[in-house]
């Protein structure tokens, strides 16, 4: 252990590199492992490098973020430091108690009473029952769940279990706290007291290390913040810098980020990343506009990539079209809309998956009708713009729990209904009914995904407009085949 | 050291095994004592009618070796299982991972202790003496727990590898069975091959356990030396073999 000179640290992390074996014949057994002896055949695996040389300090009182890409590695940092994996190279020095929130209510046994699970808990986290005794009307108290306290677990609602679990991890009062998105539970009201609770530990001066993909949590929370990127360090700044560098690399495909954006991280273990080049300016009004700046409006919305994995997710598009673009929550997805006036709105409902290289055209069609479809207005300054030039046929509707496969083209003025599916590569030009299959170019009727019956019970539960604790309690039903257990479990009460 | 450190956690984990063993009752026990009862009443009727031992309360005989052996049985089968079977606290939180292996382990033990104490009436019905030596019993059995221990801790860590490392376990430990005098008188194992049979660890200790607890006869320091000599090498290779292959526990299990 180094002690001297690094009192001011509560984690430290050198070169911390992490790879996975991904065997080509999994082996797990004595007799496999014979069998290998005999045929002959040597054991190989793929590597695959989770992290590659990371390191970093987190100083004590800090809150440090660790942002990154699905796969760049931030969820095996934070089991590393939790201890629960150990790193191939490298090492890590932590100070002091951490209590991880990998996972809430972790040993949580069902058969158990709520009580006794508190208990249970308070041991795994290394604590003796005296200790616990003092915390366990805090506990109760902060859960809101004095009345259920000697109910067993199994018959707990899925957010009454978040709240216990969470109450209980914080119960602890570590000295350094791992916090892996587990802050999303429970109601909007016991959101807001988990914030208040995080800002108390933050100011009592007690360490947090926030792994997350809501950037407005990370952009409150942290002063500082790490950005992995395939298991890398890309970026190491205060957060603001970390926050625009990432939302580049969301923007931009990984080879492009590679050379152009982020230095290598070979040198220096903090790296400041330049304020990113200012955005390509927007026009607010195309009737304003110079030439140049509508080809980079062109340009830029077909960069567009509107991603939205949930309600406080930002979006990277601005003025001009977040204005005329609406896009439910959940739904996630990067078509690129190509939309030139303002007359015209695409709205895009809840949960749908909208794969790559969708197009939205909503406007931006020339006018065949006229003597020249050439857009004088639009690209020679002395003459006088019109608006009229750009043609549509009206606004892009697409419902909720939509799927648009790969390579789709939706027209203008189309209205795709809820539960619609559209197969890859077809071109969308007339409306598609609720929970319809079309495919093909154009796009043709290919079959209704359930009965006329279960399609109008669906229309009427309309299970997008429930929260999330809902679903996820229904998950099982979701996730099956079965559409007529779903339909009976909720329309009962409708009828 | 981690057994007191985490001795809340270990206490808990030990009570909801021992609770899911015998179903939280009493009938719980007395159902799991039916089977070292059953067999050693059908290994008594066997032998002494056909076999014509000549071993002086060869009923309890027997059942001290069946009880004795079950600890191993039981306590290494049950815990080679013990990380595979708790995933969430090897991959989401992190705790000695030997905390898992040792309260299994525990949980045995004490399973095996009231199987122990249910030879005292017994002992008292079929008329066999209570000798003082039987305050022995204590040391060896903590003696059995380490080596007993040690052994899990190395199968346990495998198992986590070797999917199948129970089966094969299995079938040593039933070679085992009758390589130990178990069924049988040890004056029955030919002269030539007795110093080679009593090195084995388990065949002191249940000669130990008939010694202190139906003898009334002192074991020697020798035999003491013996098993506290095998307990510290399981142990340390258990340990050494545990905290190698641990590194990736969370990546197997």
């Amino acid at each position: 252990m180094k002690e001297k000179n690094k009192e001011e640290y509560a984690i430290e992390v050198n070169n911390v590199s992490k790879s996975f074996r991904i065997p080509h014949e999994k082996r797990v057994t004595v007799y496999d492992n014979l069998v290998g002896c005999v045929t002959g055949k040597s054991y190989s695996y793929e590597a695959f490098e989770a992290l590659k040389d990371v390191s970093f300090n987190v100083k004590k009182g800090e809150t440090f973020g660790i942002i990154g890409r699905n796969g760049s590695g931030k969820s095996t940092m934070l089991k590393i430091l939790a201890n629960v994996l150990t790193p191939d190279n490298g090492y890590v020095i932590t100070k002091n108690k951490i209590a991880p929130f990998l996972e809430l209510g972790v040993g949580f046994q069902p058969e158990l009473t709520a009580v006794e699970n508190v208990y249970l808990y308070g041991a795994i986290m290394g604590l003796k029952r005296a200790e616990m005794d003092t915390k366990i009307d805090y506990i109760f108290e902060f859960s809101e769940l004095e009345k259920f306290k000697d109910t067993k677990l199994k018959n707990f609602s899925s957010g009454m279990y978040a709240r216990l679990a969470f109450s209980t991890a914080i119960s602890t009062d570590p000295d350094i706290l791992l916090i892996d998105e587990a802050l999303s539970v429970g109601d909007e009201a016991f959101q807001k007291k988990c914030a208040e609770w995080i800002e108390n530990i933050k100011n009592k001066g007690r360490t947090i290390v926030f792994v997350s993909h809501d950037l407005n949590s990370v952009k409150n929370l942290c002063s500082r913040c790490l950005l992995l990127n395939d298991g890398k360090v890309s970026c190491m700044a205060d957060t603001e810098t970390v926050i625009a560098a990432y939302r580049k690399i969301m923007n931009t495909s990984e080879d492009e980020i590679e050379t152009a954006h982020v230095p290598s991280n070979d040198e220096t273990d903090i790296l400041h990343i330049e304020e990113p080049a200012g955005m390509i300016g927007i026009p607010e009004q195309t009737e304003t506009a110079e030439p140049i700046e509508v080809k980079n409006c062109m340009q830029h919305i077909e960069n567009l990539q509107a991603v939205k994995v949930n309600e406080t997710t930002e979006i990277s598009y601005d003025n001009l079209l977040s204005s005329n673009v609406h896009i439910g929550e959940y739904t996630y997805g990067n078509p690129q809309i190509f939309i030139w006036t303002d007359r015209y709105h695409v709205h895009i409902g809840k949960f749908c998956s909208i794969d790559d290289n969708v197009k939205i055209l909503v406007d931006g069609d020339h006018r065949l009708d006229w003597v020249s479809t050439f857009p004088f207005g639009h690209i020679i300054p002395s003459i006088r713009k019109n608006i009229d030039h750009h043609k549509g046929k009206g606004d892009v509707i697409i419902g909720n729990d939509v799927f648009i496969g790969y390579g789709s083209i939706v027209h203008s003025g189309v209205k795709i209904g809820d539960g619609a599916v559209v197969g890859a590569g077809s071109v969308v030009t007339e409306d598609v009914d609720n929970y319809e299959v079309v495919t093909g170019n154009p796009a043709k009727h290919v079959k209704y995904r359930f009965s006329e019956e279960s399609i109008e019970k669906l229309m009427r539960i309309k299970w997008w407009d429930w929260d999330i604790e809902k679903i996820s309690e229904n998950i099982e039903l979701f996730e099956s085949q079965d559409i007529n257990s779903f339909i009976s479990k909720f329309i009962k009460g409708s009828g | 050291m981690y057994i007191f450190e985490y001795s809340e956690l270990i206490r808990n984990l030990v009570i909801s095994d021992l609770k899911v063993k015998y179903q939280s009752s009493f009938l719980g026990f007395a159902w799991s004592m039916l089977n070292p009862l059953l067999m050693m009443l059908v290994l008594y009727a066997v032998f002494q009618n056909i076999f014509k031992f000549e071993q002086e309360h060869f009923a309890l005989y027997l059942l001290i070796g069946i009880i004795a052996w079950r600890f191993l049985s039981i306590g290494t089968m049950t815990a080679m299982g013990s990380i595979v079977g708790k995933p969430s606290l090897v991959t989401k939180i992190y705790i000695p991972r030997e905390i898992l292996t040792f309260s299994i382990t525990m949980s045995a033990f004490i399973s095996s202790i009231l199987e122990f104490t249910v030879l005292i009436p017994l002992m008292l019905i079929l008329g066999a003496p209570i000798s003082i030596t039987i305050l022995l019993f204590p040391v060896v059995h903590a003696l059995y727990f380490i080596i007993v221990y040690g052994l899990s801790l190395v199968l346990s860590a495998l198992y986590v590898y070797f999917r199948d490392l129970n089966q094969i376990w299995d079938i040593l430990l039933q070679i085992g069975f009758y390589v130990s005098p178990i069924i049988y008188p040890l004056t029955m194992v030919p002269e030539k091959y007795l110093l080679y049979y009593t090195l084995n660890p388990i065949t002191r200790l249940i000669m130990m356990y008939r010694d202190i607890l139906l003898f009334g006869n002192f074991p020697t320091v020798l035999d003491f030396l013996i098993v506290g000599g095998f307990g510290v090498v399981f142990l340390a290779f258990g340990s050494a073999v545990f905290k190698r292959l641990s590194l990736r526990f969370a990546e197997e299990v």
